[in-house]
């Protein structure tokens, strides 16, 4: 069940305007960001903080994989509405399917490339609790990333940190698209929307 | 010891306007915003999302109960640099240290009201992996804050859950002033500076 009620478009009013760039990527406006309009400047920080890390600069990773990191920190954690929104983002940005399905076995599947092992790896020690993050795993790190990169990595991390108690505490209700996307996408890999069923 | 460099102080100079709210609201410039500043534009970007949850508005709960929500987040985390900034800051912000370091406890000690209780309880919950916050646990919460406040209180949680990870990963090391207050206050709920330590010189 919903535990905050998301605004609709009217009751969000003028904030809705904040949000022409993500229902023009998504094709839809995303309930969790309805339930931050409740406090607008809420949602403008969590806004600035998405375009920040999605600045890209020469150094820039691409935003496939910041978002197949933000998928395996989600997973991780278990926020399933989470695990739904990356994987469309990440499909949206150029990682096929097949990938995204086969995440859970990124040590052992031919699909993922070293440097995209290192990454997954540390996306799922840092979200974990305890944290389980090793001197070793930035060692590895930097044989793959720039300084500049680890931040950028991190930073996607930290916002599924975000994100990841945000939705998974209000059982934030998972919209049609993204829950056909993971019905289809990642339903074989034991992806289900439990409470975010809506 | 902090994995990625910490920026100097002439690094971060052209930063000055971005990280002031950060110095006015904890007495010094953490090392955390040290590291982001690698990338200016996350700098930035954090800061605003910083003001925009801690800063008290019309209805909001106070600040001081803000940071004490973090500080019972970040021990669900196991965080210990988010453990010593926050108890820091919520006695910064006018909670006696008693009570700062009395919040491992708050379910027995008399310091604490029911309405702090709820969400110091909530924070526990919604900071654990995997989440444990239930519909009891809003129906509580709904008997103490309004609507506006939950969102409030979850958006902390929520900020928490991006700096846990960002310097519990990074192992950022802790500055003197969040240092002397946990070494003073919070060692009796288990506190110690662990991997959080400058590196060698």
């Amino acid at each position: 069940m919903t535990r905050i009620e998301p605004l609709t478009d009217k009751q969000m009013g003028e904030s809705i305007d904040l949000l022409k760039p993500t229902i023009e990527r998504l094709g839809f406006l995303p309930n969790s960001q309805r339930i931050m309009a409740l406090k607008p400047e809420l949602l403008f920080g969590i806004n600035e903080l998405y375009k920040a890390i999605m600045h890209r600069t020469e150094d820039s990773l691409p935003p496939g994989l910041l978002y197949l990191v933000g998928n395996a920190s989600s997973l991780a954690a278990g926020c399933m509405y989470c695990v739904a929104h990356s994987g469309g983002a990440a499909s949206h940005n150029g990682i096929e399917e097949e990938k995204l399905a086969a995440i859970w076995e990124y040590e052992i599947s031919d699909l993922f490339t070293e440097a995209e092992r290192v990454a997954i790896r540390f996306a799922q020690a840092s979200s974990s609790v305890p944290n389980m993050v090793s001197d070793a795993d930035f060692a590895e790190l930097k044989e793959h990333y720039t300084d500049y990169q680890i931040v950028e990595l991190l930073s996607i991390i930290g916002l599924y940190g975000f994100f990841n108690r945000w939705n998974d505490t209000l059982a934030t209700p998972l919209e049609d698209g993204a829950k056909a996307f993971a019905e289809k996408a990642i339903g074989k890999a034991g992806w289900e929307a439990g409470k975010h069923a809506g | 010891m902090s994995r990625v460099k910490l920026l100097s102080g002439d690094e971060l100079a052209p930063y000055k306007e971005i990280i002031e709210p950060s110095i006015q609201r904890l007495g010094f410039l953490p090392n955390s915003q040290r590291v982001m500043a690698h990338k200016p534009e996350l700098l930035k970007a954090y800061g605003e999302l910083g003001k925009a949850v801690m800063n008290e508005t019309e209805g909001s709960i106070s600040v001081a109960l803000k940071y004490m929500i973090a500080n019972a987040a970040s021990m669900a985390a196991g965080c210990m640099y988010c453990i010593a900034h926050t108890g820091g800051a919520t006695a910064h912000k006018g909670t006696e240290e008693a009570k700062a370091a009395a919040i491992w406890e708050f379910e027995t000690s008399d310091l604490f009201t029911e309405a702090e209780r709820s969400a110091l309880r909530f924070a526990q919950a919604a900071a654990a992996v995997p989440n444990l916050a239930t519909d009891e646990d809003f129906a509580d919460l709904r008997k103490h804050y309004t609507e506006y406040q939950i969102v409030e209180i979850v958006a902390v949680i929520s900020m928490f859950g991006f700096l846990n990870r960002w310097n519990d990963t990074l192992a950022t090391a802790l500055e003197e002033e969040p240092i002397a207050f946990a070494e003073k206050n919070l060692t009796g709920a288990g506190w110690t500076q662990g991997k959080h330590v400058e590196a060698a010189e």
